[in-house]
């Protein structure tokens, strides 16, 4: 017994061995979806080539015909006493608009269809995956890195709007109010600026990382219980994943929503100071 | 993983496209119909307030108007009290000025009885000594004396 657990072990541990230097000869693992079958299959035809290019865009084309699909059929019919659909959207869409409401005040609630719909459409693109067979647009910096573009310029727009061109250089100069804050300006201009600059920054690379990360953590669990089981010739392996697909459904939650809040927050900063002393 | 600017451009897109599909089909209906059913209750709860506000007075209003009825119904039974005493005083005078009355007219009857009493006392007693006298004379004509004087007297009656 003891002795065929310890072939068992040797032999994934050498499977192991090899798939991590497989895997350091071609980057990180990653689970196959469609794509990347068909690519396999197909890898001449332009179409599928040009699939494969844009294989993030097109999961995020999948998301966004999803939710586009689920708001048209949901708000199609709708009454004062809401059906199950309409219920359920109601409770998202009031939870949300309580959460932005609560962090920036009454007036939040212009911002609440942006922060909303950057919220579950991060969610969605974690989720997604998880879905064999499909992939997460958000392991990919290009998704990450669009969206925190769109924070940022909505973000430094709000900001112009708000307090004006003047009140938003103003504030990118820290304030200067006497003598010694005017001198400070030189020093505060360029840290305001970075410190703007490095807002999305953040946001794109904390959540690709985080998103990458889980998802090859997924792939490395996936191909552990596939080699597993490999010696016994069968079509599957061992679920090991399954624990970090629970992982992955609670920081694909946390990072949707730290996105979210990070945005929210750099909103209200943007907005007038005084506000804020209320 | 390298970023390249066509997918960044392309992403920026199709989130633009999910938040204007999302804003026009969920966020604005939602919102709107939240809003709606929240004025909706409020308003209901507003007016539940004003009924039970009215309705506080009209209790109040019926209650005055009750303590009101209740005065006047004592007030009524307080003027009937009065009249009645008042009826009853009435009716207690009339019955001491009858009785008087009565009491006067019996005492006259009375004195009236008396005198006739008396009268028919002294008549009797005129009788009763005319008798005596009658017995008395009729003893006394047996006398010629008186005789003669009668005799005479019934003369002197038939000369004049």
């Amino acid at each position: 017994m003891i002795r065929t657990l310890n072939i068992l072990f040797l032999l994934v541990s050498t499977k192991v061995e090899e798939a991590g230097k497989k895997a350091a000869e071609q980057g990180a693992p990653e689970l196959p979806n469609f794509i990347t079958l068909l690519y396999e299959r197909y890898g001449k035809t332009a179409l599928v080539q040009f699939l494969h290019t844009w294989q993030n865009v097109v999961f995020s084309l999948i998301i966004i015909l999803i939710l586009g699909f689920v708001a048209y059929f949901s708000s199609r019919r709708k009454t004062l006493l809401p059906g199950r659909l309409q219920n359920f959207m109601e409770m998202a869409v009031e939870g949300l608009d309580n959460f932005f409401c609560g962090i920036l005040g009454p007036r939040g609630r212009k911002f609440t269809p942006f922060l909303g719909t950057l919220f579950i459409y991060i969610l969605c693109m974690n989720f997604l995956g998880l879905i064999p067979g499909m992939k997460s647009p958000s392991s990919s910096l290009n998704t990450t890195v669009a969206l925190a573009i769109c924070v940022f310029l909505y973000v430094q727009f709000t900001g112009i709007k708000n307090l004006g061109i003047v009140g938003y250089l103003d504030h990118l100069a820290g304030n200067p109010r006497d003598f010694i804050t005017w001198v400070l300006v030189p020093i505060n201009l360029p840290i305001h600026i970075i410190g703007e600059l490095a807002k999305p920054m953040s946001l794109s690379l904390r959540l690709f990382g985080n998103i990458t990360g889980e998802d090859i953590l997924i792939a490395v669990f996936v191909s552990l219980g596939v080699m597993a089981l490999s010696f016994l010739n069968l079509p599957v392996g061992l679920p090991l994943q399954v624990p970090f697909i629970f992982l992955a459904l609670l920081t694909g939650t946390i990072q949707a929503l730290v996105f979210t809040l990070l945005s929210t927050i750099y909103f209200l900063l943007m907005f007038p100071h005084e506000e804020e002393k209320h | 993983m390298n970023l390249e600017i066509g997918q960044v451009v392309t992403q920026i897109i199709g989130f633009l496209i999910a938040l204007f599909i999302l804003k026009r089909f969920a966020w604005k209906p939602f919102l709107g119909i939240l809003e709606e059913r929240r004025t909706k209750i409020k308003s209901e709860f507003e007016k539940i307030e004003d009924e039970k506000e009215s309705v506080k007075k009209l209790t109040s209003e019926y209650e005055a108007k009750l303590k009101d009825i209740e005065g006047l119904a004592r007030q009524k039974i307080l003027e009937a009290a009065k009249e009645g005493q008042q009826m009853a005083n009435q009716v207690k005078e009339n019955a001491r000025k009858e009785a008087l009355e009565i009491m006067g007219r019996s005492k006259e009857e009375i004195q009236r009885e008396l005198e006739k009493a008396k009268v028919q006392l002294k008549n009797d007693l005129v009788n009763l000594s005319l008798q005596a006298a009658e017995k008395i004379i009729q003893e006394r004509l047996d006398k010629e004396k008186d005789r003669k004087y009668i005799s005479d007297f019934i003369q002197g009656l038939e000369k004049t």
